[in-house]
């Protein structure tokens, strides 16, 4: 699974300078190198995507069970999937974007959102 | 106008739409700047009783840039939050505001707004080295001018919401609420197929039943209020360095304001509480630098885009609507054998503008302007990007002319913008070709200097109809017209 995080200008200084053009930071605001810890402290995400990567059909208990193992959901988060077919979904939450690539989590979503 | 609902998607979201962009060298605060970002357009003044506000969910920023790169080095940012005192009771007010307080319980007035100011200087900002630091918080903004039993003393509420705020080594004046709109034009005539009144005998149209040239113009914006962001910054807290002179580009500074949203917003159900609640970055949804850039440059089919988009795009996507803008190419259609120099301009094989790149993307270079020939606010790089662009180091002048630089007043738009500047016809006459001349093989039409909207009596007239309530001090805007006086339309200041 890939992350990717778009978001505002970071609030520490030395966290910006390391491998960012200018025009990358204004377009995107993309820190691989910081996309996993990021991701990581979003309540939830990490986990969610750890037990759905099974392809594990229940959804909903899945996502019960990745709140109670990270804390309580302190701000609604919401998931676009954006590419069934590559796994690209974006999850937003706060004043953040992550961008994550799991065909299995895509998967899970589609068939949970499935009436 | 100059950037009210000048776009499809924006015009749908007022609280998010800038209308108008100032930046100047304060003319009673030597060494500082001031800086005015303008939304919410086309109040009525009785618009009640959910009167105007800044909205909770935009992020409100005020960018500069001192390098000429088309990047923001410093962006100072609003952010609202809005309480209801009396949430039981459905009026804004349930007796006279005669004081700014804090929001309370007790309090009279009931839809407070406060906010806080943070500066941002940007990672690439060496000079100040990166980071940002919160100015001030909690500031309390002025109620909207209700009327004489809701507001009784309205400038005193205004003024008390001038604040003094600083934290580190920077500082600022600051206003955030209501003003009285400034800005000044003749938008029927201009929507009518650009049936200036003034001109409205030459007109391919022939101007309409029992209308002739000398027609007086009407002013469209007069007698609404705005919402105003106001900053007033001590210079080399802004400039990347101390210039040497008004020929440094370090003196130059290229300012714009931007709106954000986040990316997603989710209705909540009445089961749920109702309202709504966003998630996720900001995304841009208005910017404005320059007056009338999106509003009768870019085409309807990417105004929505270029709002979304930084300045830097302008020299890329957009270039050709500021290369070979529209405009020019209508006026000799609109006005038969009127512009006939344009004309022949718009069919010959080199008929791009780069005046008005200069005037809108890069700002002008020293020399060009031959009866000002040391005047310049060149970006000192070339970068096309729209910018307001002011050079901090031409001092204000005393005997201003509202035609800034095309009636020689080097401290006017296009060098910064001043409250009472006639940007639209000083946009109008550089479309039409009268700043042509200074880059180009042409000659103006006389017309080209002539046109305008017919709303002052000359270019030293500072008080065109609906405007006579400029301020000669911070923040400079005049006050509010009363929801009681309208539609008296009498401003506050005569009648309260």
């Amino acid at each position: 699974m890939d992350t990717d995080q778009a978001g505002e200008i970071p609030s520490h200084p030395a966290s910006w300078r390391e491998g960012l053009s200018r025009r990358n930071f204004l377009r995107r605001g993309t820190f691989t190198a910081a996309a996993v810890a990021v991701a990581s402290s979003v309540p939830g995400i990490s986990t969610l995507v750890a037990t759905t990567a099974a392809d594990t059909p229940a959804v909903d208990t899945g996502v019960t069970d990745a709140a109670d193992e990270a804390g309580p959901l302190t701000e609604p988060l919401i998931a676009q999937v954006k590419d069934a077919g590559t796994g690209e979904i974006s999850l937003f939450q706060g004043e953040r974007e992550v961008v994550v690539h799991s065909p299995a989590l895509a998967r899970s979503l589609m068939s949970a959102a499935r009436p | 106008m100059s950037s009210h609902r000048e776009a499809p998607e924006i015009s749908k979201d007022p609280v998010a739409d800038s209308t108008d962009l100032y930046a100047f060298m304060s003319p009673d605060v030597a060494g500082t700047v001031t800086l005015i970002a303008n939304y919410i357009p086309l109040e009525a003044p009785d618009g009640g009783p959910n009167f105007y506000e800044f909205a909770d969910d935009v992020l409100y920023t005020i960018n500069i840039d001192n390098t000429g790169d088309g990047f923001p080095d410093i962006a100072y940012r609003f952010r609202f939050t809005t309480v209801n005192n009396i949430p039981g009771s459905f009026l804004y007010n349930d007796g006279p505001i005669t004081s700014l307080t804090p929001p309370s319980p007790t309090s009279n007035w009931n839809r407070q707004q406060t906010y806080t100011l943070t500066r941002v200087d940007m990672p690439w900002n060496r000079w100040r080295n990166g980071g940002e630091i919160v100015l001030g918080s909690g500031l309390l903004s002025p109620p909207c001018n209700i009327g004489p039993l809701s507001t009784p003393n309205y400038t005193g509420l205004a003024n008390a919401a001038v604040h003094s705020v600083g934290a580190g080594p920077f500082s600022a004046k600051v206003f955030a609420g209501q003003r009285a709109e400034g800005f000044y034009v003749d938008l029927g005539a201009v929507f009518d197929l650009g049936d200036l009144r003034g001109f409205a005998g030459d007109h391919a149209g022939g101007g309409g039943p029992g209308l002739m040239n000398g027609m007086p113009g009407v002013n469209s914006t007069a007698d609404v209020n705005v919402h105003t962001l106001a900053l007033q910054i001590p210079v080399d807290q802004l400039t990347r360095s101390k210039p040497s002179g008004p020929g440094d580009p370090a003196a130059v500074i290229g300012v714009w304001t931007t709106a954000s949203r986040q990316r997603v917003r989710v209705r909540r159900d009445g089961d749920d509480g109702g309202g709504n609640f966003e998630s996720g970055p900001w995304s841009q949804v208005s910017r404005l630098g320059n007056p009338l850039t999106n509003e009768l440059l870019i085409g309807i089919g990417d105004k929505d885009r270029w709002n979304a988009l930084p300045p830097t795009s302008d020299g890329g996507p957009f270039l050709g609507y500021f290369a070979t803008p529209l405009l020019p190419q209508l006026l000799p259609v609109l006005y038969p054998n009127v512009f006939d120099n344009l004309a022949a301009y718009n069919t010959s094989a080199h008929n791009v503008r780069p005046d008005i790149e200069a005037i809108f993307l890069t700002g002008i270079p020293a020399g060009v302007i031959t009866p000002a020939p040391t005047f310049t606010n060149y970006n000192g790089t070339g970068v096309k990007a729209d910018m307001l662009r002011l050079n901090t180091a031409i001092p204000p002048t005393s005997s201003p002319n509202n035609l800034g630089l095309l009636g020689l007043d080097v401290a006017g738009w296009p060098n910064g913008r001043r409250v009472f500047d006639d940007v639209a016809t000083i946009a109008l006459r550089a479309v039409a070709g009268a700043t042509l001349g200074f880059v180009a093989s042409f000659t103006a039409d006389g017309a080209a200097g002539a046109v305008d909207f017919g709303l002052t009596t000359g270019g030293t007239d500072l008080s065109a109809k609906g405007t006579e309530s400029y301020l000669n001090n911070f923040p400079y805007l005049g006050t509010p017209y009363s929801g009681y006086s309208n539609p008296a339309k009498t401003p506050v200041s005569v009648a309260p």
